[in-house]
């Protein structure tokens, strides 16, 4: 969506929120709309410019701020937000259908009935019509891993701020640790499922792959997750890890996909059917695997480090096939 | 003017009239469009097209008995939510669906808006809690909402598609379906020129789609019967063949961590930190990249061929090093 049609449907929905909430207090407005102090700022200055036309003393809004609360008046004909849109509906539907369908999600009940609520305030050729999108549009959430035993324990120790103990299997060398994790929040990104949190071991924010956990138990302890924590933003953070090793590879065709899998920072043709791509590993362990699973199809070219590390990891596991 | 601040008067003033108000008297009452009344038709018809897809409903209607001119007023009885009495956990619920439909940068911003006008619909307010799950769908990305009217009006489309490490190739797609998987849209569907079924992924196109045939009405073809967009669909961004047995010999964390990816496969400790480990694999490309990801703490015994391509995949890119 563009952002100025987002701004208009915003405004038409925070005045009447406003207005419904006797003065409500800056950072709650923020907090509903989720946006920021000056973005509210700007609102509200573009509002005390509309108004019904005639202009005449009165007929403009009334919007400011005062001492940290948000007042907008002269405004009664916005008592109410619009209607919903069906794009804004479609999204819910079929986002709602997906959540719904995913095992230990925990809400099917509460969505089922949601969306039978939805679904029953439409006239019948609304109704035909968004079922028709629901059978065009197929979402498979990331379900097909044997990730769904733990959602549900790692749900209730969300909800109850239960620090948890994982038994977490690292693609990295060694054995499985046992860390004690503050649950954060879950999500989905690149066809798997992630928990974000605070881990006790590594004493910082980190990300755990579902399918890599072993074993999730409640310890019983209880945590504060942080106030300002962002969802959305802390997933791509995160996921991004901590510290950055700019890597260079050759991709082949067979292996051009990584350039759209992964973030990359830089992409080039080169000669033949390959492309350059430059990228962020978290670590080089990270990059070594990722040279190796694409084998032979990614070939490493900085750091020198990698390109080392690549050729005694190919040599030791050459040793394992020496017999045939 | 800020065209914002036109439309939101122009939103005002309609739904402030008690009768519907000709363009003239809406430029005259708004100041806001051009002088000549051609531009200004113009103008105003984009911004009713633009108020229209926010969900604004303007009504057009004569100003008189005789209908001799037509006007345009917002009824006050349809510039409403619906009241769907939705309670607190339903509320809650959808806001977990509005937010994995609008992942992505800005996107709790555009969720909020659908979540306000439910509660206040519903008269109860909306739950601040933050939601404990988010997948990210990004539905709300332009490409899908492009694209949805179309699959679901069953209009032809083409689009300049991007294979990787292709040059672009012009396409004619029958869109059967949109699917979401593994983090990415595709569009499942009839091929026309090469006449079979293909999946395309939505970050490979280049520019934007178009109908092929705008003049046209109505569906332009029929999904077949029994059509399944999964099954349609590579399973992962390799390919996909038969389920088949490996037997491999891995050490420590990779051995767990292979046990952990095929729950049913037998394991046979060997001490000194390895095992014997009998898998299932379905994917074939992709028990390749996990086995290769795990470097020398995994070594391939059965089968012939699957222990032969490691090698060669592994031998391959020793050549090709530096």
């Amino acid at each position: 969506m563009s952002a100025g049609r987002q701004r208009l449907s915003r405004l038409l929905v925070l005045v009447p929120w406003v207005l419904a909430h006797d003065e409500p207090r800056v950072t709650e407005v923020c907090e509903r709309f989720a946006i920021s102090a000056n973005e509210l700022v700007a609102d509200l200055e573009l509002l005390f410019l509309c108004g019904v036309p005639g202009y005449g003393p009165g007929d403009l809004i009334d919007a400011g701020i005062e001492g940290g609360r948000v007042h907008i008046s002269m405004a009664g004909y916005f008592a109410q937000p619009p209607p919903l849109t069906w794009k804004e509906l479609t999204g819910l539907y079929v986002a709602g259908r997906a959540l719904a369908a995913v095992p230990g999600g925990g809400e099917k009940e509460q969505l089922e009935s949601a969306l039978a609520k939805l679904e029953a305030a439409l006239t019948e050729e609304d109704r035909a019509a968004l079922r028709n999108l629901a059978d065009r549009v197929t979402v498979d959430l990331e379900t097909e891993h044997a990730d769904a035993p733990h959602l549900e324990a790692i749900r209730d120790a969300i909800h109850t701020r239960t620090r948890l103990e994982l038994e977490y299997s690292s693609e990295h060398r060694g054995s499985p640790t046992r860390r004690r994790v503050d649950p954060w929040f879950v999500f989905g990104a690149l066809g798997h499922w992630y928990l974000a949190g605070y881990c006790h071991l590594a004493e910082g924010e980190r990300v755990f792959r579902l399918d890599r956990m072993v074993s999730v138990h409640p310890t019983g302890e209880s945590y504060q997750p942080p106030a300002d924590l962002d969802p959305s933003g802390a997933a791509e953070r995160l996921l991004r890890g901590p510290s950055g090793i700019r890597c260079v590879l050759d991709l082949s065709r067979e292996a051009a996909w990584v350039a759209e899998y992964y973030p990359v920072k830089e992409s080039r043709p080169l000669a033949g059917a390959g492309v350059r791509v430059e990228l962020e590993a978290a670590s080089l362990d990270w990059a070594v695997r990722l040279v190796f699973q694409l084998a032979p199809h990614a070939v490493p070219v900085q750091p020198p480090e990698l390109v080392q590390a690549v050729r005694v990891g190919l040599d030791a596991s050459l040793a394992r096939y020496t017999g045939g | 003017m800020h065209k914002i601040e036109r439309l939101v008067n122009l939103v005002a003033l309609l739904l402030e009239s008690r009768r519907p108000l000709t363009l003239d008297e809406i430029r005259d009452k708004l100041g806001a469009y051009a002088q000549d009344s051609e531009s200004a038709r113009r103008m105003f018809e984009r911004d009713k097209r633009e108020l229209r897809e926010a969900g604004i409903p303007i009504a057009v209607a004569g100003t008189d008995a005789w209908e001799l001119e037509q006007g345009y007023l917002i009824p006050k009885k349809l510039y409403r939510p619906p009241d769907l009495n939705l309670t607190p956990a339903e509320l809650a619920a959808l806001r977990m669906a509005a937010l994995a439909w609008e992942a992505g940068a800005g996107g709790r911003a555009a969720a909020a808006v659908p979540m306000v006008k439910l509660a206040m619909g519903s008269g109860v307010d909306v739950p601040s809690a933050r939601p404990w799950i988010t997948p990210r769908l990004v539905g709300g990305s332009e490409q899908v909402e492009r694209l949805l009217p179309w699959v679901c009006d069953r209009r032809e489309i083409q689009f300049a598609y991007r294979a990787p490490g292709r040059d672009p190739e012009e396409r004619h797609v029958a869109p059967y379906a949109l699917v979401h998987r593994h983090g990415a849209w595709y569009v499942v569907g009839r091929d026309l020129d090469r006449d079979g079924m293909r999946s395309f992924r939505l970050s490979r196109f280049e520019g934007v789609t178009a109908l092929m045939h705008p003049a046209k009405e109505g569906p332009e073809f029929d999904v077949p019967e029994g059509f399944d967009a999964r099954s349609t669909l590579p399973s992962s961004p390799g390919g996909e063949s038969p389920t088949i047995r490996a037997r491999v010999r891995a050490r420590g964390d990779a051995a767990n961590l292979l046990a952990l990816r095929n729950p049913v496969g037998s394991r046979e400790d060997l001490g000194n930190d390895e095992a014997i480990l009998d898998v299932e694999v379905g994917d074939r490309e992709a028990f390749l990249r996990l086995v290769l990801s795990q470097g020398e703490a995994v070594e391939v015994v059965e089968p012939h061929d699957l222990r032969v391509e490691t090698r060669q995949r592994l031998s391959r890119l020793r050549e090709v090093l530096p």
